[in-house]
């Protein structure tokens, strides 16, 4: 039981958009999916959903071609998304829901409980023309989650929301979750992957950089994180002369400090009270996604860049 | 590609939704109460042109020649009212012209500046004991009022001097008895007709074209409307929801049958109208013309050529509407539509206007490439639409241009539904001809 994603590749003309894409999400889950704009979200997403064919490589859920299962399987939120301008509401509801197998009586009376539990239930008439950009976006949330599928793929759900409808997304994709649903979306808030997400794969350029459980990505960074205050020295400038040591974020009474591979933060902390510091916090902490995204993105970027000027190509 | 239950769901949702968003808009409501009056009143055209004819125009003459041994008002009666062989012009109340003779040449010419009489005829005679006349008209010199005038001034001149020199009125009427003139179609086997056959031939020609325009308006609104809906779905970006609840085969013949729906509606009731009006013409003729007019129906719109051009109408329809929906989805933006459905409004108006101007005779019907386009599926419903009412074609031709136009529906559907399946998710490129066999290359 999962959806599992094995060696995509697609092109489109001269442009490779996955290189070999692999991850697995598991039903009662979260899944992050994280890239830079362009990196192969939208892509990998579309051959999941059979709009599209990949090249080479397989998607399948429950091990059957994803082309094979049922359209009422998934519940895509598109990152282009919009709505029929001139059409109401609930009619524009009910007809997502007719085209995904629900009778139109049913697909009402959902639309108008998911209406109700947004706060928006007065909305059912308007037209979609009519609604805020955020709006939109719970209808559009709505279309997705109302025939119950399986799998919910989900594109920058949470971009343009205000913190009351982000909180009100949040305990829809738990409650989506704890009734065993596999949960996949992108997003650029990495505040959203350390709070919701079970498992990440972070993506560029059509690659795989990292994936697996999230305890698991942070745990293999390979970066130990320190958070060490000491009282009395607010520079703490001895630390620039260790040279395992890199001052990462300076804090009013405390710094965070990422230790070189293979140190232990014990050490930090022996050369602190070596120096006879009146140490007032140590912390050892896990990376966050933000440092371990910009690290890893940035990094290729930075190969990629090297590799083309060394070939001998332009430069963009 | 085979066709399942949740295909067969899909496609009457889709179609569902594109029927009641057109059957709602104030522009289909008001386009077909307009397109019923319309039909209703073609169809009663030969009613309104004998109503038109009734109203007697008014001339009068002035005799102020002294013993003018001829009478003007019975000559101009004559010449003005011409018997037709049925013989319905000598009723009283059918004549076109009513003559009536003057008493004051001041006060008549005075009727004439004010419209009350079309014409005034003054017979003068002058020093040498000629007759002369003038005609008082506010039309034009060119005009048939003043040709007749000028005929009834000869034929009374000719009278008054036959008369002078002896000749008895008997022997005058037996001089200028119309002699009997018959026209006649160079076609052996068509007949021109009786009395009454001009009106009634328009009313036939009337309806007919009001039928063919009103296909080359079906295709042209409701193909546009096609296409503007699926560039709607694209520059809304609906298109990226939709795609993942429907396959793009099924929006594309939802699509299609939602606003073939619209239109065969309102086609429906445009035909149900003029039939129903051609039907009535009888009674309202009876109403408006009192008990003596009598009108036939129309005699070149049989049940047959009903039935086909329904049966073309309806394919040709389909046709269009596929490459329309195809075109519609190379476009990312409203305002390039327009644009890119040029090419099909070409043909469509093509083909229309060939028809038009081969069954009004500026185009010989029977030249070989008049004939061949009949039986070109884009054109045919036009061209052998018209060919059939005019009855150059026969049942055999008709049946062979529907069966080219259905295997052209079914090749242009397989070609439309790749071109729409890819088409749909291409963004920001230009329409073009390229994009286009991208687009067919990738589709599937």
């Amino acid at each position: 039981m999962a959806l599992v994603i094995d060696s995509l590749r697609k092109r489109f003309g001269t442009v490779q958009a996955l290189d070999g894409i692999s991850f697995t999400a598991q039903p009662g889950q979260v899944f992050g999916f994280l890239g830079a704009n362009g990196a192969g979200k939208t892509t990998t997403m579309r051959i999941v959903l059979d709009v599209i064919r990949a090249d080479e490589g397989s998607a399948t859920w429950n091990g059957v071609p994803t082309r094979d299962v049922p359209r009422r399987t998934w519940g895509y939120l598109p990152e282009e998304r919009g709505l029929y301008p001139r059409m109401k509401v609930l009619d524009q509801l009910v007809f997502i829901g007719v085209l995904h197998g629900l009778t139109r009586a049913e697909a009402a009376r959902r639309a108008r409980h998911w209406l109700g539990r947004f706060r928006v239930p007065h909305y059912a008439d308007r037209r979609a023309e009519e609604l805020s950009k955020g709006n939109e976006q719970k209808i559009q949330f709505i279309a997705a989650v109302l025939h119950d599928p399986d799998v919910l793929l989900m594109d920058e759900p949470f971009t343009g929301l205000d913190p009351i409808n982000v909180a009100l997304l949040k305990e829809a994709f738990l409650e989506l979750r704890d009734r065993g649903k596999a949960l996949v979306f992108s997003t650029h808030q990495m505040e959203m992957v350390e709070e919701l997400c079970d498992a990440i794969a972070i993506i560029d350029s059509g690659r795989v950089l990292v994936s697996g459980p999230t305890a698991d990505v942070k745990r293999d960074s390979g970066h130990a994180v320190v958070r060490l205050g000491v009282a009395g020295d607010p520079d703490l400038a001895w630390l620039d002369a260790l040279p395992g040591a890199r001052v990462t974020r300076s804090g009013r009474d405390y710094h965070e400090l990422e230790l070189r591979d293979g140190l232990a933060p014990g050490w930090i902390l022996r050369e602190a009270l070596a120096r006879d510091a009146q140490v007032t916090r140590f912390e050892i902490a896990q990376p966050s996604i933000e440092d371990i995204f910009v690290e890893r993105v940035g990094v290729t970027t930075t190969d990629e860049r090297t590799l083309a000027a060394v070939n001998g190509e332009a430069v963009r | 590609m085979s066709i399942t239950k949740a295909d067969i769901a899909n496609i009457g949702a889709v179609a569902r939704r594109e029927f009641v968003v057109r059957a709602h808009t104030r522009t289909y409501l008001l386009m077909t109460l307009v397109l019923v009056l319309a039909a209703a009143l073609t169809g009663l055209a030969p009613v309104a042109i004998g109503a038109l004819n009734r109203d007697a125009t008014n001339v009068a003459v002035y005799v102020g020649a002294a013993d003018l041994r001829a009478d003007p008002v019975a000559t101009l009666d004559v010449l003005l009212n011409p018997k037709s062989a049925g013989g319905s012009a000598s009723d009283a109340s059918a004549k076109a012209f009513t003559v009536t003779r003057s008493n004051d040449l001041e006060a008549s010419r005075a009727e004439v500046a004010d419209g009350k009489l079309t014409a005034l005829l003054d017979i003068e005679r002058n020093a040498t004991g000629e007759t002369v006349f003038t005609v008082y008209t506010r039309e034009r010199d060119t005009s048939s009022v003043a040709a007749i005038g000028r005929q009834a001034a000869s034929s009374i001149a000719i009278a008054d001097r036959l008369a002078h020199a002896g000749v008895s009125p008997q022997e005058q009427a037996a001089l200028f008895a119309a002699p009997a003139v018959t026209i006649q179609s160079p076609d052996p086997t068509a007949s021109v007709g009786g009395a009454g056959a001009l009106p009634q031939q328009e009313a036939d020609a009337a309806v007919m074209f009001a039928l063919e325009l009103f296909l080359l308006l079906a295709i042209v609104l409701y193909g546009n409307w096609i296409a503007q809906s699926v560039a709607e779905e694209k520059s809304s970006r609906m298109m990226e929801i939709i795609l993942a609840a429907a396959t793009p085969f099924q929006l594309l013949v939802g699509k299609v049958l939602g606003v073939s729906l619209a239109a065969l509606l309102q086609f429906a009731a445009v035909i149900v109208a003029s039939v129903v009006a051609i039907l009535s013409e009888g009674q309202v003729a009876t109403l408006v013309l009192g008990e003596a007019a009598g009108i036939d129906l129309p005699s070149g719109l049989t049940p047959g050529i009903l039935v086909a051009f329904s049966v073309f109408f309806v394919l040709g329809f389909v046709l269009f509407a596929a490459l329309y929906a195809a075109a519609g989805s190379l476009v990312s933006r409203m305002e390039d539509v327009t644009q890119v459905v040029q090419p099909m409004t070409l043909v469509v108006c093509g083909g229309y206007l060939v028809a038009m101007y081969a069954s009004i005779g500026l185009l010989d019907s029977r030249a070989p490439w008049v004939v061949a386009l009949s039986w070109v599926p884009f054109v045919s419903p036009y061209t052998m639409v018209s060919r059939l009412a005019a009855g150059e074609a026969g049942p055999l031709d008709a049946a062979v241009a529907i069966a080219l136009l259905a295997i052209t529906i079914v090749a242009a559907a397989w070609i439309a539904s790749r071109v729409y399946a890819a088409g749909v998710l291409m963004y920001g490129q230009k329409p073009s001809i390229g994009a286009m066999w991208k687009a067919l290359r990738e589709g599937r």
